[in-house]
């Protein structure tokens, strides 16, 4: 067999890639859980959901996940095991992902682009991306929030609050 | 300016002019048909457009499996099942739907039920949900407005669990759209330029959402042109066949320009209006447009500069100063309304409309849960929302 018959063709894999879109699925899981305990604009739109309510955001058929259940009445991240879903955003690939995970393009941009699919009520899905916004209203600076978002929230002082105790405690700890 | 990256598809074959509906035995063929199930509404049957269609399988070899003709303004899973429920009793292979939004996205949902033997809408609910082709779907639209002729989703209503239900997927789009002149003459002169201006808003909204794109841009620009020529006359001359063609194109263009682009801030307003206070939802396009024009001038006033050139003619594009071309935009399209309110009394505001101004902080709230929004070059958050419903009020 020639030498280019020998060559490999299993595609490389992306691990580093890999291994920043599951840790940006961690932070965005646990920083979720935080803000809705936290912010009372996440909390008025949540409370329509049932307890059992189930969101889940992941990167492909095969790749990380993010689950989100509603228990006793506030959001919790469940890590990545997957479950039947109430709401899944699925996206395409890992490459449709890992700018939106990254904080390179917004939700919209992402919905415009046909990085993710969707599954489950759209009106519900809508409120999903309602609050992911507030979340990542308390998650990143002021420049990349320009960047990705069509009207920066202000940061009034509650809001900085919790934003510390997001880093500080809902972050590292998962708490509250 | 080019997008990062965009995706574009309308499969759908288009057959326009003359006696277009006659086509429709053949078409069936090439879809291996034989049996087509004829999904209408009242309106329909009364201004005898149904028996152009049944014409049309005069010693044709597919014969027609079955004949609803009782679908509603608002479509639900009700009318659906119901629908489905004949489609298998009659042991019917395809789908025609020959009507307005409405009776298009009826069929799509029994698409959806009878293609994957289902009982159930709810399963299928969401966007990209479908993973294969469904039966063989031909559309013939008797309004020139929705271009549901030309969409990949549908909305249905679902009264017993009160959602309304989305379904996104290149599998709901029909295999053909039949533009048939015969099958818009009918069409009063209030609802045809309600209509045409629910077609003018769906290209000027595909031009500047964030979806947008240079194809849809193509599609979008034409569509305006066509409204630009046409909808004065097809208001005016109910029997001009060139004016009725042109506007069945305007809104089919626009179908496709918008189901690739998406709408914005426009049709989720209209939508919630529609909702909540059952204004229709050409009348309510019409209303928004320049509102939400004005609204997004911040954000895309280069993009409604652009829109001058189809929206107002060569001419006027030419001798509007560049930094003056958007508001020009805008009130081209509010000279539009106020010719369409002395021809046929079509409303300019929400007060014309008969609606009752203690319904709009409602309004707002369910405008705000409207996917629309999310698409809208410019944010919108509740304020927002209920400033632009005060000022389109009177």
């Amino acid at each position: 067999m020639s030498r280019a018959g020998r060559r490999s063709f299993k595609p490389r894999k992306k691990t580093l890639k890999l291994l920043i879109a599951r840790l940006s699925l961690f932070s965005l899981g646990r920083a979720f859980q935080a803000a809705a305990a936290l912010d009372q604009d996440i909390r008025r739109e949540l409370a329509a959901w049932p307890d059992g309510y189930t969101v889940i955001m992941k990167i492909g058929p095969r790749g990380p996940a993010m689950v989100l259940v509603k228990e006793g009445g506030r959001m919790k991240y469940r890590g990545e095991k997957e479950r039947p879903a109430d709401l899944l955003l699925s996206f395409k690939h890992l490459e449709a992902a890992f700018p939106v995970l990254t904080a390179q393009i917004g939700t919209p941009q992402a919905f415009a682009q046909s990085r993710a699919t969707l599954k489950g009520d759209l009106s519900e899905a809508l409120r999903l991306i309602r609050c992911l916004d507030i979340v990542q209203g308390y998650l990143f600076p002021y420049l990349i929030k320009r960047r990705i978002m069509k009207k920066v929230p202000p940061l009034t002082p509650k809001k900085m609050l919790n934003r510390g105790v997001i880093y500080m405690l809902g972050l590292p700890l998962g708490r509250p | 300016m080019m997008p990062p990256y965009y995706e574009f598809f309308c499969p759908v074959k288009i057959l326009c002019g003359r006696q277009a509906v006659d086509n429709i035995p053949y078409e069936l063929d090439q879809l291996q048909a034989r049996r087509p199930l004829i999904v209408t509404d009242p309106g329909v049957v009364q201004a005898g457009l149904l028996d152009v269609v049944i014409q049309a399988f005069s010693g044709a070899e597919a014969v027609i499996g079955g004949i609803f003709p009782d679908t509603p303004q608002d479509s639900s899973n009700l009318i659906v099942g119901q629908v489905a429920r004949l489609y298998r009793e009659n042991r019917c292979d395809a789908l025609i739907a020959v009507g307005g939004g409405s009776v298009i996205d009826t069929c799509k949902g029994v698409n959806i039920l009878v293609s994957e033997n289902a009982d159930d809408l709810m399963d299928f609910m969401g966007a990209y949900i479908l993973k294969r082709p469904l039966k063989p779907f031909i559309v013939v639209p008797t309004t020139a407005g929705t271009g549901s002729e030309v969409t990949s989703a549908a909305v249905i209503a679902n009264p017993e669990r009160n959602v309304k239900m989305s379904f996104v997927s290149p599998f709901l789009f029909p295999d053909v759209a039949v533009l048939d002149p015969r099958m818009t003459m009918t069409m009063p002169p209030r609802i045809t330029a309600a209509t045409g201006m629910d077609a003018l808003t769906h290209a000027v909204e595909a031009y500047t959402c964030l979806q947008k794109n240079p194809v849809s841009d193509a599609y979008a620009a034409a569509a305006i042109a066509l409204v630009r020529d046409h909808l004065i006359t097809a208001v005016t001359q109910s029997r001009n066949e060139t004016a009725r063609l042109a506007m069945a194109n305007s809104a089919l263009l626009a179908g496709i320009a918008f189901t690739n682009s998406l709408v914005g801030v426009v049709h989720g307003l209209a939508h919630a209006v529609g909702g909540v206070a059952h204004v229709p939802h050409g009348v309510a396009n019409s209303i928004f447009l320049p509102f939400g024009m004005e609204y997004n001038l911040g954000r895309v006033a280069d993009l409604y500069a652009e829109l001058l050139l189809p929206l107002a003619g060569p001419e006027v594009f030419a001798q509007t100063a560049p930094a003056d071309r958007a508001r020009k935009a805008v009130s081209v399209v509010k000279d539009l309304k106020q010719k369409l309110y002395e021809l046929c009394g079509l409303p300019r505001t929400l007060k014309e409309a008969g609606l009752p101004k203690d319904k709009l902080a409602d309004i707002a709230r369910t405008a705000l849960g409207d996917g629309s929004m999310i698409m809208n070059p410019e944010a919108v958050d509740y304020d927002d929302a209920l400033r632009l419903l005060q000022a389109a009020y009177e």
